[in-house]
């Protein structure tokens, strides 16, 4: 048990790889709260974590907002005293291209993957530096060092949130408290569900889900689709203090597919 | 003058970057749509420069945005170069920077590409040619300290140009961004007047790398943008380029560094 007594927060962790980082977490002995704009969801995965014997709290909390993210943070100090680990992991896509790309759904992508990671990065920052440590994982993506088409929002919030965790690793470096990305690359999620058939209907001609699975898998070297568990690995070792001196890094999983251009 | 049967819109033109570009693409030949969000600057510049006209237009509005391009079309009939220049800077903690003064930066550094480059793509698609260029920063890549809001924007904007030069990979059109070494006292004095805080001292810039010759970066940018302008750039896109050394550690404490 590599974290016990530790408090972590998982934002977005009502399903997906935010589910999977909440159960291994708490696998590793850490008190974990689960937090999700579905609060029916958040309570679920909750249970199943009270089920492993650990210490958990349910909290609502939308990540777009300054007040609800206050008050996770507020509620996670009452209850445990302290948060020694945040995992920014809310997040959300959508597929067009650029040019019939509206207005809102820039905002919508860049919104909650971006700014959203700024608002409960500072929110739980201002509290890591009252303890001079912590660590900070936020959940990016492979899209945040490559490129692909009807997704120019989504990569460009990526991006941003592979940028914004250099700057705010080298900001709190001297609070010892370390701060790192990690990029998955494609992993089976509702999120990936619902790609894949914007895929399908985007490319026509009677393309199939199945189809493009078959795609994703073979694009990835190690000739697989990658399952939530498999990231959640990394973030635990990135939790742990195994990874006491790597900060400021942007960690592919993404079974060797390379996205660089 | 190898630029001599092409028209080019850019986007911002407060700093020594933006007016070296614009300068550059005159003696070349190419006419321009010179914008700025203070009107008198883009005119000035135009004032310096041949085959130029000037107009005010905040590129965090898609209705700005389009009124440049429309002016354009009617002045010159076609788009074949877009230049996105719009920069802003904010030093300050992370921990202080508040949800307005993100917006301001995150908006006017990246929003303003996706405007930009919707809006010019139909033309460009039209006639199976153009070139994008979104002048960024090497913050983007080496993310420094109380710079935070800065270094998302700009690799942001760089993710958007990545994408984009995917989807119209078959429309004959580049779309590559750049990365000065160095972020201007234009742009910290314009994020300071845009989001209330006090403006930088006179003359003051932020250094990224020992390497840099501030006084010929901007010359050394105009080169390349040109190139990437012109037809012997055809080949290149989705890149995005550093012209200065890659010493990505070096500007640590950034704040330390920010004196002339």
């Amino acid at each position: 048990m590599r974290l016990k007594n530790k408090t972590a927060i998982i934002t977005g962790s009502g399903r997906g790889m935010g589910k999977a980082f909440a159960l291994a977490l708490a696998k590793e002995g850490a008190n974990v709260v689960v937090s999700d704009i579905n609060l029916v969801e958040v309570k679920q995965v909750s249970e199943e974590i009270k089920k492993l014997g650990c210490e958990t709290l349910a909290v609502k909390a939308d990540v777009t907002s300054k007040k609800e993210v206050d008050d996770l943070v507020q509620k996670t100090l009452k209850k445990f005293g302290s948060i020694d680990i945040l995992v920014s992991n809310a997040g959300v896509s959508s597929m067009e291209y650029v040019v019939d790309m509206p207005e809102e759904k820039w905002d919508f992508n860049i919104d909650i993957n971006l700014k959203g990671t700024f608002i409960v990065t500072k929110a739980v920052a201002k509290e890591m530096i009252k303890k001079q440590t912590g660590k900070i994982i936020c959940i990016a993506s492979m899209a945040g060092k490559g490129g692909a088409a009807t997704q120019a929002h989504y990569h460009a919030s990526k991006h941003g949130v592979v940028a914004y965790v250099k700057s705010l690793a080298m900001e709190l470096a001297s609070s010892r408290i370390t701060v790192n990305s990690v990029c998955p690359g494609a992993i089976k999620t509702s999120m990936q569900d619902r790609e894949v058939k914007w895929s399908a209907e985007i490319r026509g001609a009677g393309a199939t889900s199945e189809e493009i699975r078959e795609e994703l898998s073979n694009f990835t070297p190690l000739g697989r689709i990658g399952q939530p568990e498999d990231v959640a690995k990394v973030v635990v070792f990135l939790a742990s203090d195994d990874a006491a001196f790597m900060t400021g890094q942007a960690i592919n999983v993404t079974g060797g597919q390379v996205n660089t251009m | 003058m190898r630029l001599s049967d092409k028209t080019a819109v850019v986007f911002g033109c407060n700093g020594t970057i933006a007016k070296a570009i614009c300068k550059k693409l005159s003696q070349e030949g190419c006419k321009i749509v010179v914008t700025d969000l203070k009107k008198d600057l883009a005119e000035q510049l135009v004032s310096e420069i041949n085959n130029a006209v000037g107009i005010g237009a905040d590129v965090r509005i898609e209705k700005d945005v389009k009124k440049v391009i429309n002016l354009a079309l009617e002045k010159f009939g076609k788009i074949d170069v877009a230049i996105n220049c719009s920069r802003v800077a904010l030093l300050k903690e992370t921990i202080e920077f508040s949800e307005k003064e993100w917006d301001t930066i995150v908006d006017f550094n990246a929003k303003s590409m996706y405007l930009i480059a919707k809006s010019v793509l139909k033309n460009m698609i039209d006639n199976n040619s153009g070139s994008i260029i979104g002048i960024t920063s090497k913050a983007a890549k080496s993310g420094p300290a109380n710079f935070s809001a800065y270094a998302a924007s700009m690799n942001a904007s760089i993710g958007l140009l990545r994408s984009l030069s995917c989807e119209v990979r078959n429309n004959n059109i580049q779309v590559n961004a750049l990365c000065p070494g160095y972020i201007e006292h234009e742009e910290l004095a314009l994020g300071a007047e845009l989001t209330g805080n006090k403006p930088p001292d006179k003359g003051i810039y932020v250094q990224f790398s020992p390497l840099i010759d501030v006084t010929n970066e901007p010359e050394a940018l105009a080169n390349l943008v040109a190139y990437l302008a012109s037809d012997e750039g055809r080949f290149i896109t989705g890149q995005a380029y550093h012209l200065c050394d890659d010493d990505v550690t070096y500007w640590r404490n950034l704040g330390l560094e920010a004196e002339m």
